[in-house]
């Protein structure tokens, strides 16, 4: 892999055509213009954006290149034009995958394991189960630590750990690379990953600009960190599919009052375990195909039920070409919850920023990633314990995850930590 | 009366005097006032009047740690705060005086005049009470503040002027590697800057495996497993000894909400692996004395803003951690642990074929809320001296009385002694490994092939 991070390789191909004359004005990422701008393409991206999700204008897209195609470039106009054009060209949606275009509902891919019969027996909630386990603390925590919070204790965080041992080292079997990333982040990254970080501040948590700068953001999840490694980076074409995996705290500020997404199913901070794919513009559509199994493989052993969903236009976010989502069933909640999810975003990230591949005609084209969830642990946590729930009060550990718990069959309720009495205040 | 009007205009005199310094921030001691306004979570236990009869102590520690603290002005504030706390009794007590003779003789009409003498008495004096509130408030407020900011008392073993080796494992290396520049010719650190770090391949591995060997000897120690958030509120970090607006210091969130921005009620970025995110937990809690000692530990993150202008693994503000938190019901417990906690270090660290010593810490280099510091260290050969990759740190009931962390014994309320600290710093630990003599590779017991049974 070869990492170029200077601004020259930078200009090499985004200004290639323009010389050195603005070498002191702003970097635009290199949208395709060529389809976009096209008149030819209006109809096509005008349905496109309106079966998705309806955000972006081609109708000003195309009237402003047709406005800066006619303005001199010694025009003062023009910089400000140029950058309304890209400001608009920024919002408009991926392409969509032939196959999901017509669909208005998901499409269920595949279903894995059956839901577990519980016969008599009326599944507990995972709240449920790991009050009356003393696992969990998710109250009284919003004047110590922020809305949302929650502590896992005893066997639940020894199960986290198993989690992730066993997830990453299915991936390393698999030719992942491991990587430790940062979760504070120029926001200029997250942007380039389909976020925008202006409108979304609901969403993403940013640090205080008065006392921190301006610009630093935490992740959301590892994929935006990974994407703002391989920033300005050009790759071998033999060195790809280029299997990137991490684990990594994300930050999520959106909050939500839905009853069906009580307790941890919705929180603001969890750890995750990542996989982002570099590939050429060939591999990607396969190489989906390849990480949805890999998910398959991952989940089929711990027994829960998932149903792997192939996702209509409404359902994608802007960067997404085709999108899977794998729903599992919570027997406690009685639904299914979203567990995971895979994209391929094409070239959508890369021309934001900039990663490149060399073909073997020397030729250099923009990569496609790929991302997709190996194990979130909150959501993984409820379908896990919702499942494997036994009317005697115990919770079964999957066999395959036993051996990364030091060989222990079950969890058991928690005596050794002591539930907490809160302190009335005299005053 | 003439002369209470007197004293209290005086003592108002030198309130206000004592009071023209800037705006003062607490987001652990809000009173008067500013309380209806803020919801107060936790009123801190004050220990001071006890403290205060060992000026002479207190005194010696400060000098020991060569502590910034203008001790004399403390006591001028807590002059005029006690002042008029006497001043507002005596007026308590005379309201109740006059009340009671009130009561004696309110039916007796031919006491009318005597009657209405004693309501204008009353009347007065319920204004007296009114007026003194808000300078005793502000000096409460100024006391108590700048008494929170007074360090923890020294532990008796904690060295005066230099730091005490306690145990050596091996001899120390003599080479002049760079942990930066074998990190990126191996390809396996990638360091944009001290906020902005990856750990790539066997780097990375050696961060899960690393954290995965302390984890599992901590759990054969009877350690708990904890997995904790990473935010924290001003409360809790004030409560930590740790200056909460300052953000050289830790992290502080952008104010998402449309509210307006109080500066003592911010959201923080500590980490889960940080003292911070175990008191969030524990603060103004009860336990049953039966159920201590505690030993928890938790796999995480941990936040620390750094002022340096050079990048390297040591002085990055990300980490990945393995923190503790130890609670005991006394002084006396906390030698037990302590020695515990050492072995556990040996355990751990003489895994390796790595030069490493234990070291007390010297009086001057403590933070404000310890009193005894453990340090693990290991050679850096880029920085030409011993980087701390591990600490164990004793507070005693120092934060337990800030945080009002408290147990019931015999009914009487009191404050467990906490020792914490972080037992593994991975990027610490793996700039001082990179370094040693040998070239870099992933120990066997951190191995992927390892991680399980």
């Amino acid at each position: 892999m070869l990492y170029i991070s200077s601004l020259i390789q930078n200009y090499r191909i985004v200004y290639s055509t323009k010389g050195f004359k603005r070498f002191f004005s702003q970097i635009y990422p290199n949208y395709n213009l060529q389809y976009y701008c096209n008149p030819k393409n209006h109809e096509e991206i005008k349905q496109n954006i309106k079966i998705r999700k309806g955000v972006g204008d081609v109708d000003r897209v195309m009237q402003l290149y047709k406005i800066i195609t006619k303005t001199s470039e010694d025009n003062h106009e023009y910089e400000r034009i140029k950058q309304d054009l890209y400001e608009a060209l920024s919002i408009l949606p991926n392409k969509t995958h032939p196959f999901v275009k017509g669909k208005f509902e998901p499409h269920i891919a595949h279903e894995i394991n059956k839901k577990k019969d519980f016969g008599e027996y009326k599944p507990f909630e995972f709240s449920e189960i790991t009050r009356l386990l003393n696992l969990m603390r998710i109250e009284k925590l919003g004047h110590t630590c922020g809305h949302k919070s929650y502590y896992f204790f005893g066997e639940l965080a020894e199960l986290e750990e198993a989690l992730i041992k066993y997830t990453v080292k299915k991936l390393l079997d698999d030719g992942f690379q491991l990587i430790s990333v940062p979760d504070i982040l120029a926001s200029n990254v997250l942007e380039s990953c389909g976020m925008s970080v202006k409108s979304d501040r609901t969403q993403i948590y940013s640090l205080d600009p008065h006392h921190h700068g301006t610009d630093l953001c935490l992740s959301g999840t590892a994929e935006m960190s990974l994407a703002g490694l391989l920033a300005n980076s050009v790759h071998n074409i033999n060195d790809l599919p280029l299997k990137l995996a991490a684990v990594s705290r994300c930050y999520r500020a959106e909050t939500s009052n839905l009853a069906e997404e009580r307790g941890i199913y919705r929180v603001h901070q969890f750890n995750k375990v990542e996989m982002f794919v570099v590939t050429t513009s060939e591999q990607s559509e396969e190489m989906l195909e390849v990480i949805r199994n890999t998910q398959e493989q991952i989940f089929t052993p711990l027994g829960i039920s998932v149903r792997v969903l192939d996702m209509p236009p409404y359902e994608l976010g802007a960067a997404a070409y085709r999108k899977y989502d794998m729903e599992a069933w919570m027997p406690g909640r009685q639904a299914y919850g979203e567990i995971s999810s895979c994209s391929n975003c094409t070239d959508y990230q890369s021309r934001r920023l900039n990663i490149t591949y060399k073909t073997l005609n020397d030729e250099y084209c923009y990569v496609h990633t790929l991302n997709g969830t190996a194990c979130a642990i909150p959501r993984m946590l409820i379908a896990l314990i919702e499942t494997h729930q036994h009317p005697k009060g115990k919770i079964i550990i999957p066999e395959t995850i036993q051996k990364f718990m030091n060989g222990k069959k079950f969890i058991m309720k928690n005596t050794k930590v002591p539930e907490l009495k809160l302190l009335k205040i005299k005053r | 009366m003439t002369m209470i009007y007197k004293t209290y205009f005086y003592t108002l005199f030198k309130t206000r005097n004592l009071l023209v310094t800037p705006k003062r921030y607490s987001a652990l001691f809000i009173n008067g006032a500013k309380a209806t306004e803020n919801y107060v979570y936790v009123t801190p236990y004050l220990d001071f009047p006890e403290k205060f009869q060992n000026i002479n102590n207190i005194k010696d520690d400060l000098k020991k740690r060569k502590y910034n603290y203008n001790f004399e002005k403390l006591e001028d504030l807590w002059h005029v705060y006690e002042e008029l706390r006497q001043k507002r009794n005596q007026y308590e007590q005379q309201k109740d005086r006059l009340a009671k003779e009130l009561g004696k003789i309110i039916k007796n009409e031919s006491e009318k005049e005597a009657i209405n003498k004693l309501k204008l008495q009353i009347t007065l004096i319920k204004d007296d009470i009114r007026k003194i509130k808000a300078p005793l408030w502000s000096a409460e407020e100024a006391a108590v503040v700048e008494a929170l900011k007074l360090p923890n008392n020294l532990h008796d073993k904690t060295p005066e002027s230099h730091s005490q080796i306690v145990y050596t494992h091996l001899k120390p290396l003599k080479n002049d590697k760079n942990h930066i520049k074998i990190g990126q010719d191996l390809n396996l650190i990638t360091i944009k800057n001290n906020e902005n770090y990856y750990l790539k391949g066997d780097a990375a591995i050696f961060e899960l495996g690393a954290k995965f060997l302390f984890s599992d000897i901590l759990k054969k120690n009877n350690f708990i497993q904890f997995s904790n958030p990473d935010f924290v509120k001003s409360v809790i970090v004030e409560g930590c000894g740790i200056n909460h607006t300052n953000p050289d210091t830790v992290f502080i969130l952008h104010h998402n909400e449309d509210t307006q921005i109080n500066s003592d009620s911010r959201l923080h970025l500590t980490g889960g692996g940080s003292l911070c995110s175990y008191m969030a937990y524990h603060a103004k809690n009860v336990l049953y004395p039966k159920v201590l000692p505690l030993k928890y530990f938790n796999m995480g993150r941990q936040y620390v803003p750094v002022a340096s202008d050079f990048n390297s693994l040591l002085t990055v503000s990300q980490a990945a951690v393995v923190e503790f938190f130890a609670v005991t019901k006394a002084a006396t417990d906390i030698d037990e642990m302590l020695d515990n906690l050492i072995e556990i270090l040996k355990q751990y660290y003489s895994r390796f074929d790595y030069h490493f010593r234990i070291s007390m810490t010297a009086a001057h280099q403590l933070n404000m809320w310890e009193s005894l510091r453990l340090s693990v260290e290991m050679y850096s050969s880029s920085q030409q001296k011993y980087a701390t990759i591990a600490n164990v740190s004793l507070s005693g009931d120092f934060i337990s009385k800030r945080l009002m962390f408290t147990y019931v014994d015999n009914k009487v309320t009191k404050f467990p002694h906490i020792l914490s600290g972080t037992l593994l710093n991975v990027p610490k630990f793996l700039a001082c490994v990179l370094e040693q003599d040998n070239d870099f590779c992933v120990p066997d017991i951190l191995k992927p092939e390892n991680w399980s049974l």
